[in-house]
């Protein structure tokens, strides 16, 4: 089976996910108690007002007629409109996913290269000091809650040393600055927060690395290339290497999950205007319908996260092209 | 325990008596009376129970079983030594040494959890002196003075248990604490109030204190309770709803089974903490609700890993054997399957518990959480992070306290799993 037809059955396989959570989403909100224009109303206003209001939100219909209602209008892109932000809800969205795909981005790049870098080490030092405390600090490092690494960063590099900026995502004047000083300030920004969010994750796909790479290192064609006289090197970079990540993008897939709720703790803690950010704030400022854009556009990501893991996989290792 | 660790744990324990004497004297006094005057039956079962009195006689209950069990052991190891003088120890893998240290911190944070009223040096939401006692650094002293509740004993005089009772009560209840950081501030400023201390003392704070000039080290202890307590509600949650709808889905063939399989597919693609959040914004936030949430979002790890165990059992020959016998289904799943599956529920269960107390920590983190001023180590850390560049003790002694937790539950997860020779499920339920 061919990449495109095996990417385009995957994406086909989430479409009923995708409709699922909207469901899930949409009664979770009409069944919880709350009836949203009590809420928006003050208690003076007459009756009449009230009931007139309902019916002009349809919120008399059966629960069918509004459940295909709220359907129809999420697929055509009206997610209704942001009190708060006094903006319709996908543009909102649109304005603030930008930065929570960057720091997400970058903290899953950053958990890659810091990963492959320490695994590599630990197997080209197989049993030393290093190796070991890789392996037992996997489990410590892991366990430790994002939110706290960010604020042990914080007040290390931020406050104790002031390396890196504490907040926000932009300085004061960043709108001033051009071309690469801006995108020195950004990157400066970003440094802790992608930080904060990688560490955890970077522990366990350093130790999945190393235990795969030990692995395929045992295999016969290793020991065949090794045999041919081909430099280590060449023997990493075209036997081990390929045969090794494979797994460890199944568990990347898994990772991203994690990753995305990592980054919605960490941008409350740094200020960082994204997607986190925009749900908590929504929260307090009871704005419905952005809690429920959130909420869709979170589960969305990770559709699709999981949806470009398999892919990836399926680029490297044909085998699993196969039905 | 080894004969060190009961001589360490021991001292503690003597040391906090000394120190806490009144009130856990104060404590086991209200559960005796309290126990005296309900059996003795002048009143209606019942008629002198006061809620707010029961984790003093709780941990008054579990302070003296603790005592009496780490004397036991004490006699227990000496014998156990003068037997095997001689014998020599091999050395304990790494293994072993890790279970045993996790196992260290799930009880002891279980026994502050149980005793808190005893560990905190003052009512955790007491506020010190906002002028000398705020935001202190640890290791700083401090002055302390206790105070009778508000016109001392105000109630006649009954005589017998209930006047025992009642003081007791009120002491327990009413007392009033006051902190400075200056020895000098306080009498002036309370002596007209409430009349001279029962006692009065300078005091270290451990952690420090925080913003609004309270304990840290107090809170800590306080919201060991209410985080473990709703991890553990929470992880109790997430067992009955995910092996019942594991159960369902692995012992029905078809329809059901891929209707449910598909659902848990669907609560495992939202991010779990969006799901939470977001349920929350509707119902508002409690113990309760936030307990159910938590459970709702994270069944699905232990729903899965029932599932896939019943699917492999569920054709067996003993099962098999029984459908012919024609035990019923229920009969097979609690008889046959059931005890088959313990090792799986149980390690599954205690990976979730660690997740949930995470979960419990990041909503508190974020403000949607336990409310203020009940503390809990999230809203802790949360509340720290307006003062970071000038007081770290805040948030960081709580969040080394978690990840302690979290540690500890995912290695006795692991080690459990090892035991039972099961695979650890890995499934990305994760919160934080």
């Amino acid at each position: 089976m061919s990449l495109v037809r095996f990417v385009t059955r995957r994406v086909l396989h989430s479409v009923p996910m995708l409709f699922g959570l909207g469901t899930l989403v949409f009664f979770l909100s009409r069944l919880l108690p709350g009836d949203p224009v009590s809420l928006y109303l003050s208690p003076g206003v007459p009756p009449g007002v009230a009931e007139h209001l309902r019916s002009q939100f349809g919120l008399d219909d059966p629960l069918w007629e509004q459940y295909l209602a709220w359907l129809s209008s999420t697929f055509r892109g009206e997610w209704g409109y942001s009190f708060a932000h006094g903006a319709p809800v996908d543009e909102v969205l649109l304005q603030f996913l930008p930065n929570t795909l960057l720091l997400g981005g970058a903290a899953l790049v950053l958990e890659c290269v810091l990963a492959f870098l320490l695994a590599a080490l630990a197997v080209r030092f197989t049993g030393s000091w290093f190796d070991r405390a890789l392996s037992s600090l996997t489990l410590i490092v892991y366990s430790l809650p994002s939110f706290w690494v960010g604020i042990m960063l914080l007040s290390l590099f931020s406050f104790s040393f002031t390396i890196f900026p504490s907040s926000q995502m932009h300085s004061v004047g960043g709108e001033q600055m051009s071309g690469l000083a801006a995108v020195v300030d950004v990157l400066k920004h970003l440094a802790l927060p992608a930080l904060t969010v990688a560490i955890p994750g970077t522990a366990v796909m350093a130790r999945y690395l190393r235990t795969s790479i030990t692995e395929t290192m045992k295999q016969d064609y290793v020991v065949a290339a090794v045999g041919m006289g081909l430099s280590t090197g060449r023997v990493f970079r075209s036997y081990i290497l390929p045969n090794s990540v494979g797994p460890v993008i199944s568990v990347l897939g898994i990772e991203i999950g994690v990753l995305l709720t990592g980054v919605l703790v960490t941008e409350t803690l740094f200020a960082w205007p994204g997607m986190g950010r925009l749900a908590v704030m929504a929260i307090f400022t009871r704005d419905y319908p952005l809690i429920i854009g959130c909420t869709l556009c979170g589960g969305f990501l990770i559709v699709a996260a999981n949806l470009l893991a398999d892919a990836v996989r399926a680029w490297i290792d044909p085998r699993i092209r196969l039905p | 325990m080894k004969r060190p660790s009961i001589i360490l744990f021991g001292s503690v324990l003597v040391l906090v008596s000394l120190f806490q004497y009144r009130l856990i004297v104060a404590s086991l006094v209200s559960l005796v009376s309290w126990l005296g005057l309900e059996l003795g039956l002048r009143a209606p079962l019942g008629s002198y129970w006061n809620g707010s009195l029961f984790e003093y006689w709780l941990a008054g209950i579990v302070w003296v079983t603790t005592v009496l069990w780490l004397v036991r052991s004490f006699i227990v190891v000496r014998q156990r030594r003068s037997n095997e003088r001689g014998s020599s120890q091999g050395v304990p893998s790494p293994v072993a040494r890790v279970r045993r240290v996790s196992r260290r911190i799930i009880g002891g944070v279980t026994f502050v959890a149980l005793t808190s009223p005893f560990l905190t040096l003052v009512d955790p939401n007491v506020q010190g002196s906002l002028v000398t006692t705020r935001l202190l650094p640890p290791l700083s002293t401090g002055y302390l003075q206790e105070f009778p509740g508000p016109g001392g004993p105000a109630h006649t005089p009954a005589g017998g248990l209930r006047q025992l009772f009642d003081e007791a009560n009120d002491y327990l209840l009413n007392r009033t604490v006051l902190l400075s950081g200056q020895a000098s501030e306080v009498p002036q400023r309370t002596s007209q109030q409430m009349g001279s201390p029962i006692r009065a003392f300078p005091v270290v704070f451990l952690l420090g204190t925080d913003d609004n000039a309270r304990d840290v080290f107090s809170r800590i202890i306080a919201g060991t309770r209410v985080s473990l307590g709703i991890g553990l509600g929470a992880a109790l949650g997430a067992l009955l709803l995910g092996a019942a709808i594991g159960f369902a889905s692995g012992m029905s063939r078809g329809i059901l089974d891929g209707v449910l399989m598909r659902l848990t597919d669907l609560f495992l693609s939202i991010p779990s903490l969006f799901l939470v959040i977001g349920i929350l914004a509707f119902v508002g936030q409690s113990i309760v609700t936030i307990v159910v949430v938590l459970s709702v979002s994270g069944w699905m790890g232990i729903a899965r890993v029932v599932r896939g165990e019943v699917v492999a059992l569920r054709d067996r020959e003993f099962v098999l054997a029984a459908t012919l016998l024609r035990v019923s289904t229920w009969g097979i799943v609690t008889r046959h399957l059931l005890p088959n599956l313990w090792p799986v529920i149980v390690t599954a269960t205690v990976l979730q518990f660690a997740n949930a107390v995470l979960g419990e920590a990041s909503l508190g983190f974020l403000g949607l959480g336990i409310q203020p001023p009940t503390a809990s180590w999230g809203n802790m850390m949360g509340e720290a992070t307006g003062y970071l560049g000038s007081a770290w003790w805040v948030g960081v002694f709580p969040g080394i306290l978690l990840a302690a937790v979290l540690l500890a539950a995912h290695s006795v997860g692991e080690t459990t799993a090892v035991d039972g020779d099961l695979d650890a499920p890995a499934d990305g339920a994760g919160l934080g």
